[in-house]
């Protein structure tokens, strides 16, 4: 056989019988009985192993929904180049089109929802600039969607989200079909609005619920922390007050056959999720019990240094903060050169200790 | 799904004729990958979905005029690695900050812990781990294109914008320091595996 006359570890290492073997255990060709000879070409291959073995390459899974939105966003840009012009459908694969053509009114409506009258002008120039992106999580669990300015949505299964790639200087705005938990990073003078069929959301800074499903009768809003306003997109009959303040953990329904809000009330539990009954102020509390926490308000998985930070507390107060303020404060209050970093959805937090 | 798996030679020369299925396909196929190769690159993860776009809609765009590449996956490795080279070139916010080089191979590898059964092979499995991450970027990213994607040395020097030569050179000098730090330095070797244990 050809191995035996291999004289460097790189023919080991890409010869594909000997791959399979080492990296699948797939041993097609007896290389375990043949590596026992103890042979100089052998100790070669062993070498070659090791190499492979140790050179591992950790590939995030990408979850289904991201490519999907990838791909017609893609096509969203080849039809803006102008020469795109995209010939007759053919034939393999034909459920293809309907997502798309699905995709198409979705914009189409969203258009229409932001040429309505009563919007303020900049919302038609979001639009006209071509840079929005459009998230539906197919997937069966929730999706944490990171925006631009720090603040993160934690987007439901079957619902979706739509949001410039960068903010406007003086408004963020986002629309959302289904249900989403918002949280906002701070800044007055640049507000944040999210459009939710009838009903658009307003904050500075601060974390709500929406749930905006377009086969239910009403649109609800759930507060959790801060002053959330709501109005609705057209200015309604006589008699309702064109704009409502909701406080931490009131919730309010507009119900969308009258156009009409009921009065806020407190929100019951079992209209939110884990995030919302969770506690994010912790009192001398191991720097892992805080990550697990927040793993379970998110659903995301961390991976963190276990050893190095077993003997690290801390004391902090994080309820009001979009998930990435959290994971930077706990960094920072953990010290030394603890640093975090967001992947491909996952997180990573490398730290050598803590203070 | 289709039970029947088509080639990329034939997606792509379905695509060539105007297939938008064929280019979905191939969309789908690929996109999980470049994500991560993307990231691996550059630190700017934020602007790595924007550039495989930008390399699917070029696809497209001048389909017409495209030559079949040899292996897609090569050919949109190397599309996404130069866009990205390009972009950050470009935008002045990133090539303010950037080094000497602007795409730089910085993902760590790690080791196949699944497929060790033995202690001591995973102590020696652990220590060339380390010995191959403290390699220079670019013959990092050599090995991981000859030996995780599997490309060509003639695709990689394409990628690299590097002479076939060189790359042959990088790549056997990569192994050589790797093999003469790990055979030479046993004593290194114990000190390193105390200290890991810790």
């Amino acid at each position: 056989m050809q191995r035996n006359l291999y004289q460097t570890i790189e023919e080991y290492l890409q010869d594909p019988s000997f791959r399979r073997w080492a990296l699948q255990g797939i041993d097609d060709d007896g290389w375990e009985q043949w590596m026992k000879q103890g042979s100089g070409t052998t100790n070669l291959a062993r070498e070659a192993q090791l190499i492979l073995l140790a050179m591992g390459w950790q590939e995030s899974q990408i979850p289904e929904a991201e490519t999907e939105n990838a791909l017609q966003a893609t096509w969203q840009k080849i039809g803006s180049s102008g020469s795109g012009i995209r010939s007759i459908a053919p034939k393999r694969f034909t459920w293809l089109y309907a997502a798309a053509a699905m995709l198409l009114l979705g914009i189409g409506l969203g258009w229409h929802f932001m040429k309505q009258p009563s919007m303020p002008e900049t919302a038609v120039e979001v639009l006209s600039k071509n840079n929005l992106t459009v998230r539906l999580n197919q997937t069966k669990t929730p999706m944490l969607i990171m925006l631009e300015d720090g603040s993160s949505v934690i987007l439901q299964p079957g619902s979706q989200l739509e949001f410039p790639e960068v903010f406007d200087r003086n408004e963020r705005k986002v629309s959302l079909t289904g249900e989403g938990f918002f949280e906002i990073s701070k800044n007055p003078s640049r507000p944040f609005l999210v459009y939710a069929n009838e009903v658009v959301t307003r904050v500075v800074g601060t974390s709500f619920r929406i749930k905006a499903y377009s086969n239910q009768p009403a649109v609800e809003v759930i507060v959790r922390t801060g002053q959330v306003k709501v109005f609705a997109k057209q200015p309604a009959t006589s008699g309702i007050p064109q704009e409502i303040a909701l406080h931490p953990n009131e919730s309010i329904r507009f119900v969308r056959h009258d156009a009409t809000f009921e009065k806020p009330v407190i929100a019951a539990p079992h209209v939110t999720g884990p995030i919302e009954q969770l506690q994010f102020d912790f009192e001398d509390t191991p720097v892992s019990k805080i990550l697990e926490t927040i793993e379970l308000a998110y659903g995301l998985k961390i991976n963190y240094p276990k050893e190095i930070l077993k003997d690290c507390y801390l004391s902090t107060a994080l309820s009001d903060l979009p998930l990435q303020q959290k994971l930077k404060i706990i960094c920072e209050s953990t010290g030394g050169e603890t640093r975090y970093e967001i992947r491909a959805e996952q997180i990573t937090i490398f730290s050598n200790g803590c203070n | 799904m289709p039970a029947v798996v088509i080639s990329d030679a034939e997606l792509w020369s379905d695509l060539v004729m105007g297939s938008e299925t064929a280019f979905s396909a191939l969309f789908r196929k690929y996109h999980p990958g470049l994500v991560n190769y993307g990231k691996s690159i550059t630190m700017h993860h934020n602007i790595v979905g924007d550039c495989i776009q930008d390399v699917f809609a070029d696809i497209w765009l001048y389909r017409k005029t495209l030559s079949t590449p040899d292996s897609v996956r090569a050919y949109l490795l190397s599309g996404l690695r130069k866009r990205i080279a390009r972009k950050l070139e470009r935008d002045p916010i990133f090539s303010q900050c950037a080094d000497i080089e602007n795409v730089e191979f910085s993902a760590p590898v790690t080791i196949l812990d699944e497929l060790i059964t033995n202690e001591e092979v995973r102590s020696q499995v652990e220590y060339l781990n380390v010995l191959i991450n403290q390699l220079p970027p670019r013959q990092k990213e050599a090995l991981y294109l000859r030996y995780h994607q599997q490309l060509s040395m003639e695709q990689i020097a394409d990628m690299m914008q590097m002479n076939y030569q060189s790359v042959v050179n990088l790549l056997h000098r990569a192994i050589k320091q790797l093999r003469s730090v790990w055979k030479g330095e046993i004593p290194q070797l114990m000190l390193l595996l105390a200290l890991l244990s810790i």
